[in-house]
């Protein structure tokens, strides 16, 4: 049986009525605190969740003191007014403060002292907690065995803090979840969460199958959640630069948005999908052959992001290195610190790179100090993109329809943003560690890169490369398909035919996987190895 | 008027006072709103114009909130409709329970004409969701 309360903070100077709101609420079930006076509220809502405030006008028994109204505007900057509906409730309540209250912050009710009624004051507080906070608190959460909700906000991070094991921080933000989950899911009695891959920016991503009172599961959701601001931004970009492409097929759609004092959450339907059955990107490329890899992607980019790369403007210069140093926005110094730490690599003279795994002792380019302070405009075309297109972003259903998730840093950029980024995922991510040599990842490398200048010669890829390693191919065969059917097609208007400018923005990617610390010293040192032959391809020593 | 978009902003002003409806629809044309006025609470008219001209804004003006002000304020409400209440007997009850059904703002009369079109001006600046979360409630509401 679940026993979450609805949780109140009253907010007056007089004792008498703190006592007396408390006991009422106390009796009426709800959890109870008070505070007397603005300051004591503010550390009450730092520290504990409230889905309510009873929050008396004048904090000081002065004429004229509004502090109760100051309160209010405090918590409209702090953005806790979405997550904790207000009550004002006063014995000198005025035609103006009422308007104020109402009009310009939004409060759920504003009651008079003078003809105060208990049970009237208590049949309010449940009314507003059912058609104004819109929670349901005996919502009954049954969480993956494997993954409870203490490890699932392990992968977040809170306004540039992240959150640990033994942070004070850790059990706040599990009352949050959980809290989350009970306005997100209002109107279910039940909802069985199954875990999904946890995404690289601080915020969770899980499958939420509703079920309802009335009888009947629902269909099944995605909940991505996190940090407040994040999600925001996710929404933002989403009703940008997502919905206004929506056409009447296969779609993602948000159906919810909820907030608590620190989090906030989406719950993203995939119309369309044949089953339940959907795995993200990563799990169906490690069951898939390389016919239905290929399929899948054809539908990703022609299919399910087919708008967006139609919609591209006119040819124009983009600075590329702008372009990707922006979207990464890690500093130098951050890459050459985790160069520093890698103990299989050295580094000489700062110009140089050798690795310990690699056979002899070959010194590769050193690509640090060549994109320092690089400039690189190229003719292209710019268009929406996702922004990051991830393993972890894209899933993937039993008939291979593909739908995205994670619009974080959805928006206008350059067209093969998301082409790249996924050619990067396949090398560096979705080839695991124990499935490639440092050695064999080499060779496939340059037999990538080997003597293409232009789009128009990347067919002579595909019979560059031969190996016995059945991985390793189909990673090799992945690439291909994404460099020959995806990256020349959509660039392939631009009369200048040059390669390069898919070059840079896979430069750019493989130095930002080696601040992923999640993956393992071979699967960096790859990325590595391939921003230095990119660096020598692109010809940068030589600028 | 500030400007809200290509859109001329539509009001409909409901009034039984001529005097007071005469002196509104000035006021509110004199800055570039489209004012269309009834002078009855009867649904038939009232339904129509809510109907067939979907106004951005309805403004009722009237001596007190009787239970047929009641009535057509909550048919209003009910409609999905914006609406601002002006009224010449106003207690904190009866404007609470005004707020609680959702009219977005209320207003003593008599008042300056200059004053209506800017309580006008901001009433229809609040319309517009405040947030995400607020856009994402009423698209699941409407």
């Amino acid at each position: 049986m679940v026993n979450r309360k609805g949780r109140i903070l009253i907010v007056d100077d007089q004792e008498h009525w703190r006592k007396a709101l408390v006991e009422i609420l106390e009796r009426g079930g709800f959890h109870t605190d008070s505070a007397s006076s603005t300051s004591e509220a503010l550390e009450c809502l730092q520290k504990y969740l409230y889905h309510l405030l009873v929050l008396d006008i004048r904090l000081v028994d002065i004429a004229g003191n509004e502090e109760g109204m100051g309160l209010l505007g405090e918590l409209e900057r702090r953005g806790l007014s979405e997550a904790t509906k207000v009550i004002m409730l006063s014995a000198y309540g005025t035609q103006e403060y009422m308007r104020t209250s109402f009009t310009e912050y939004n409060v759920v009710d504003f009651l008079s002292k003078d003809d105060f009624d208990n049970e009237e004051f208590l049949r309010e507080v449940r009314k507003i907690f059912s058609e104004k906070v819109k929670i349901n608190l005996a919502l009954d959460i049954h969480w993956p065995q494997t993954s409870r909700p203490e490890q699932i906000v392990l992968t977040l991070n809170i306004d540039g803090t992240s959150v640990h094991h033994d942070s004070p921080l850790r059990s706040q933000v599990v009352i949050e979840l959980e809290d989350l989950f009970c306005r997100l899911f209002s109107q279910a009695k039940s909802v069985l969460v199954r875990p999904s891959t946890a995404g690289w920016s601080g915020t969770g991503v899980l499958r939420v199958q509703p079920f309802y009172p009335t009888g009947g599961g629902g269909y099944e959701v995605i909940v991505k959640f996190g940090d407040f601001r994040k999600i925001e931004e996710e929404y933002r970009n989403f009703s940008e630069y997502v919905q206004p492409f929506l056409g009447g097929e296969r779609n993602t759609t948000i159906n919810g948005l909820r907030r608590t004092p620190s989090l906030a959450g989406i719950t993203y339907s995939l119309l369309g999908t044949t089953n339940d059955r959907v795995v993200d990107f990563g799990e169906f490329y490690r069951h898939a052959d390389g016919s239905q890899i290929k399929e899948a992607l054809d539908r990703l980019f022609w299919h399910t992001c087919k708008a967006w790369y139609a919609s591209r403007g006119q040819l124009e210069l983009v600075d590329l290195t702008a372009e990707y140093q922006r979207l990464f926005s890690y500093p130098l110094e951050t890459i050459k610190h985790v160069l520093s730490d890698q103990q299989n690599i050295s580094v000489r003279d700062d110009q140089k790179l050798s690795f310990k795994s690699l056979p002899g002792n070959r010194a590769f380019t050193n690509p640090l100090p060549m994109i320092d302070g690089l400039s690189l405009v190229y003719p292209t075309y710019c268009c929406i993109t996702h922004g990051d297109f991830n393993h972890r972003n894209l899933l993937v259903d039993s008939d291979g329809n593909m739908w995205l998730v994670d619009f974080q840093g959805t928006g206008p950029g350059h067209i093969l943003r998301d082409v790249a980024s996924l050619d990067s995922a396949v090398r560096f991510q979705l080839l695991t560690a124990e499935e490639a040599t440092l050695e064999e990842r080499l060779r496939m490398e340059e037999a990538l890169l080997d003597n293409i200048q232009r789009f128009s010669q990347v067919d002579q890829l595909i019979n560059k490369f031969s190996t016995t390693n059945r991985a390793l191919a189909k990673a090799h065969a992945t690439v291909i398909h994404l460099r020959t059917d995806m990256a020349r097609k959509l660039v392939e208007a631009n009369p200048v035919d040059d390669i390069s400018e898919y070059y840079i923005a896979l430069l750019y990617n493989a130095l930002n996987t080696l601040r992923f610390s999640s993956l393992s010293p071979v699967q960096r040192e790859h990325a590595l190895l391939c921003a230095s032959l990119l660096a020598d391809r692109l010809g940068l020593g030589s600028q | 008027m500030k400007n809200y978009g290509s859109k001329r902003r539509c009001i409909l002003l409901i009034d039984h006072q001529s005097y007071w409806r005469d002196l509104s629809q000035q006021a509110l044309q004199s800055v570039g709103f489209c004012v269309r006025t009834l002078a009855t609470y009867n649904q038939v008219p009232l339904q129509a114009c809510l109907k067939g001209e979907n106004p951005d804004l309805v403004v009722l003006g009237c001596t007190r909130i009787g239970d047929e002000e009641q009535r057509l304020i909550e048919q209003v409400l009910d409609r999905k409709q914006h609406l601002l209440v002006l009224s010449a007997s106003l207690s904190l009850q009866i404007m609470r329970s005004l707020f609680l059904l959702g009219v977005d703002d209320i207003e003593d009369k008599p008042y300056d004409p200059k004053y209506l079109v800017k309580i006008v001006d901001q009433v229809l600046a609040s319309i517009a969701p405040r947030n995400s979360y607020q856009i994402v409630e009423r698209a699941s509401v409407w």
